[in-house]
């Protein structure tokens, strides 16, 4: 893909290195000119030091070509205008915005960005989540976000504990992949039980998720779930 | 008329004293209080203080009554995403943006966003008037 980067710092340091790991074609655009040399110095890329909320700039850096167009400034209503004139100005078929305000994230998605990200609400979401959930450490979306991995740890009261797979019943559509145990991992076969304080990488379809991690850990650890 | 502006710089305070003078029902929003001296004494309207990116700050401006929200803050894009949250989240019946550069404004005004362009307007009067 060719994408677009307009934005400031280490954020843009760091998409732009492990999306040309990826083999993406990057363009991006800094507008402090003491950023744009120390990044173009470090990626030993090109980087177009100017304003990335002015069409000309947005044209130069070939926004009518563009896959995608990242605005990860720190200015919110910076990142709205750079995808606004990306998306109907040249026809970018997806934009990405990043938002400080958490309270911006649906007016974007509803003046037209395809995807809002807000960095706020990511972290609130996940306090949340370790407030009622301490066990659950990752949750990683594969496949397009069809495949779900979950990393738990398993307490000694969980329904799960004591039991051997086979007698666990998971889900169709739910695996467990690796059991850590005493710093061990375990490829686990039908006849395992599973003890408490065991780590387990739960690999599910999506929809059934929730419904494994509520067999492993109970309907309450279940319920605080996202839904 | 009630008439919400954004931004009390030069063009915001200028504004807000015409349309008080008018008759016109007035409040002012500014991140900075110290920009409300440039109000006149016998200005009727309101001054508040706070970031108009905020929701919740053009509710307590009192935008859901409103007639027309005029966005002159100093920047371009400020005043842009201002015009756009009023239309689309308030349904503010008349929204206008100061948009200083005109390639920007131009690509807005296409958009629908009603953006009033200071440097066309002046680069155009120089040049009327030169050519008297």
């Amino acid at each position: 893909m060719f994408i677009i980067i307009a934005g400031s710092g280490a954020l843009v340091y760091h998409l732009a290195r492990d999306l040309r790991r990826k083999h993406h074609q990057l363009q991006l655009i800094v507008k402090d000119a003491e950023q744009c040399q120390d990044l173009a110095r470090r990626l030993e890329m090109p980087v177009i030091c100017d304003d990335p909320t002015l069409p000309r700039v947005l044209q130069a850096a070939g926004a009518s070509e563009a896959d995608l167009v990242l605005a990860v400034t720190l200015n919110d209503a910076d990142n709205l205008v750079i995808c606004q004139l990306s998306k109907r100005h040249f026809g970018a078929p997806r934009t990405v915005a990043l938002v400080a305000n958490p309270n911006h994230v649906d007016l974007f998605r509803r003046l037209g960005i395809d995807a809002v990200v807000s960095v706020a609400t990511i972290l609130t979401t996940l306090v949340e989540q370790q407030a009622t959930l301490e066990d659950m450490i990752s949750l990683t979306p594969l496949v397009e976000g069809k495949i779900m991995v979950t990393e738990l740890a398993l307490p000694a009261s969980a329904p799960a504990a004591g039991k051997t797979l086979s007698e666990l019943g998971l889900p169709r559509n739910a695996l467990i992949a690796t059991i850590t145990r005493d710093g061990d991992p375990i490829i686990p076969r039908g006849d395992i039980r599973l003890q408490g304080g065991d780590r387990v990488l739960l690999v599910t379809k999506v929809e059934e998720e929730s419904l494994a991690i509520r067999h492993l850990l109970g309907e309450d650890a279940a319920r605080h779930l996202p839904q | 008329m009630f008439v919400i502006i954004i931004g009390c710089g030069r063009l915001g305070s200028y504004l807000a004293t015409a349309f008080s003078e008018q008759g016109h029902e007035v409040v002012i929003v500014d991140r900075h209080e110290n920009t409300f001296n440039k109000l006149p004494d016998h200005f009727t309207g309101f001054g508040i203080t706070g970031d108009a990116t905020e929701p919740a700050v053009l509710d307590e401006a009192g935008i859901a009554r409103c007639d027309a929200l005029l966005a002159v803050t100093e920047n371009d894009n400020t005043n842009i995403f201002i015009a756009q949250m009023a239309r689309e989240l308030f349904q503010t019946p008349k929204v206008m943006a100061r948009v200083f550069d005109p390639a920007r404004a131009s690509v807005y005004d296409s958009l629908g966003i009603e953006a009033i362009c200071p440097t066309m307007l002046g680069g155009a009067a120089f040049i009327e008037r030169l050519a008297r």
